[in-house]
């Protein structure tokens, strides 16, 4: 006699501990609520900000490290060894890394806000190490499934990016002490660029490989085109961060040039696995999904006119911010709108019982007003930092901060119906 | 032994077999994700499979049970000596409505 229940204890074996991709996915969800605040609370800082410790460089990392990063830890640790049958090595190293990266963003997220130097080193030696783990334990799982050669090729790239994204972040918080940098401002952009691009985007695309034909129902990218999306994007990378750095524009443009050329490429094969895959209805999450492939090309386009002299400080502002809000926040939200309900029905399951639904677990008018709210904070913050006025930049913050609030109550809800109630038994056969 | 069905092959090329009273899919040598998930989903999406599946398959297809469940199929499993894995994919039966007093 076999039931659904009794089966799935088995495929648990190969699933994580779920305390693990949990409690990232949990510091997300903090984080996010965490960066709204803090723009709709200083909202004059972040529509004028160029750099310099403060509230909107607190925020700007309770998004990259807090939510963009704590997501793809806990994203990677569970979903890799499904999609390439290489288990991880130790699941108590996983556990390792998450007690220095969480309570350490929040220690660098705080002296940032504060402009507080030793707060800010401690939490970054403390992320760094976190970040070292995770680094050891999914690119061994990486080089073992090189087979797979998008996730392999996009993710080991992504790694060596986030070598050199927080080795820069440490010279960065290094020299808010000592001064010694002759570039400071052009470190920055270049750790922005590669932490941004280099190891977040990279690894959106490698995921999306996976990610989405798996949400579709399609058939994956071939090949050839995955190989000419990364050739570009690792182009464009090279070429944009070297030419921010030098101060050589052209370079810089042509960076931003071939990075609109692979995600074209990308996006190409993207839409061609929503149009053809056997899911035609995907929710919100779609929305979100194609929304930032949008904000992903509109961040490129500002970039390429930034480095031709087209804009003034209002266009590096606007590059993070619609590279960095626009296109990994909004892509990462529907993402994490289809995993966590899956997630969920994986994990659900004890013997004897019924897992729910993952489409029980995602209610659409939750997820729809998240969506509306987290639009409107996009305009509005987008319009404050191109007019640099405070007021659409607070007005957007509260918007984002009720949808992250609405976001928290979405998961918490997924975790109640799991863990918060009692199942239904499910009947056996006769 | 599995023999092939005519019928058309799932996610392009995969081919539809028949073995001991039901259809069939051999998905030992396909280890490029999704396309396993995306052979199975398609072939008990088609009108005339029937109730009743059976999938060879290299390992455990974790991310498939969620997508049986959304269709109100079961599932059971054995291990093979080779270490690969033998799904029988069941319709589950609607429950019967309440009767009234």
């Amino acid at each position: 006699m076999s039931f659904p229940g009794a089966v799935l204890m088995g495929a648990q074996a190969r699933l994580l501990d779920p305390t693990i991709p949990y409690r990232y996915f949990a510091a997300a969800l903090g984080f996010h609520i965490l960066l709204w605040a803090l723009i709709a609370a200083f909202p004059e800082d972040a529509a004028v900000f160029a750099g310099g410790s403060g509230p909107a460089l607190a925020a700007l990392h309770s998004l990259t490290l807090g939510v963009l990063t704590a997501t793809a830890m806990g994203a990677a640790f569970q979903m890799l060894p499904v999609a390439t049958g290489r288990p991880l090595r130790s699941t108590r190293a996983a556990r390792i890394a998450s007690w220095f990266f969480i309570p350490g963003t929040g220690l660098l997220i705080w002296g940032m806000a504060a402009g507080e130097h030793l707060p800010m080193a401690l939490g970054g030696f403390a992320v760094a190490l976190g970040l070292g783990i995770f680094l050891v334990l999914i690119s061994e799982i990486l080089w073992r499934a090189r087979g797979f050669e998008p996730l392999g090729r996009f993710g080991l790239t992504a790694l060596a990016a986030l070598l050199v994204g927080v080795a820069l972040g440490f010279v960065l918080i290094m020299d808010d002490d000592h001064g010694f940098l002759d570039q400071r401002a052009r470190t920055a952009a270049v750790h922005l660029i590669v932490a941004g691009f280099g190891f977040m985007g990279l690894l959106a695309l490698g995921f999306s490989h996976v990610l989405v034909p798996l949400f579709a129902l399609a058939q994956g990218v071939p090949a050839g085109e995955s190989r000419a999306t990364f050739a570009l994007s690792a182009l464009g990378l090279v070429a944009g961060a070297a030419g921010v750095y030098h101060g050589v524009w052209f370079l810089a443009a042509g960076g931003a040039f071939f990075g609109l050329l692979g995600a074209a490429l990308h996006l190409r094969g993207m839409a061609r696995c929503l149009a053809t895959g056997m899911r035609k209805n995907l929710g919100v999450s779609a929305l979100l999904l194609r929304a930032g492939w949008g904000f992903l090309v509109t961040s490129l386009i500002v970039g390429l006119v930034t480095a031709l002299g087209f804009f003034e400080m209002q266009g590096p502002r606007l590059f993070a911010f619609l590279a960095l809000f626009g296109w990994l926040l909004t892509f990462l939200l529907g993402v994490l709108q289809r995993i966590l309900p899956f997630l969920g029905s994986m994990n659900a399951t004890g013997a004897g019982t019924k897992p729910p639904r993952p489409s029980e677990l995602a209610p659409e008018g939750l997820l729809r007003a998240h969506a509306l709210l987290h639009a409107l904070a996009l305009v509005l913050v987008g319009t404050g930092i191109g007019m640099e006025a405070a007021l659409p930049v607070r007005l957007g913050g509260i918007a984002g901060l009720l949808g992250a609030v609405i976001y928290a109550g979405f998961a918490l809800r997924i975790w109640w119906l799991i863990h918060g109630r009692p199942h239904a038994t499910i009947k056996e056969r006769p | 032994m599995s023999e092939t069905v005519k019928r058309a092959p799932v996610a392009s090329d995969v081919p539809v077999l028949w073995d001991s009273g039901a259809l069939c899919l051999d998905l030992r040598g396909i280890d490029t994700p999704p396309k396993p998930l995306v052979a199975i989903v398609e072939l008990i999406e088609r009108a005339d499979t029937g109730d009743s599946v059976r999938v060879l398959i290299a390992r455990d297809p974790i991310n498939l049970y969620p997508e049986l469940l959304e269709r109100g199929w079961s599932w059971s499993k054995e291990f093979a000596e080779d270490g690969s894995l033998r799904l029988t994919l069941t319709r589950d039966v609607p429950e019967p409505p309440e009767s009234g007093r």
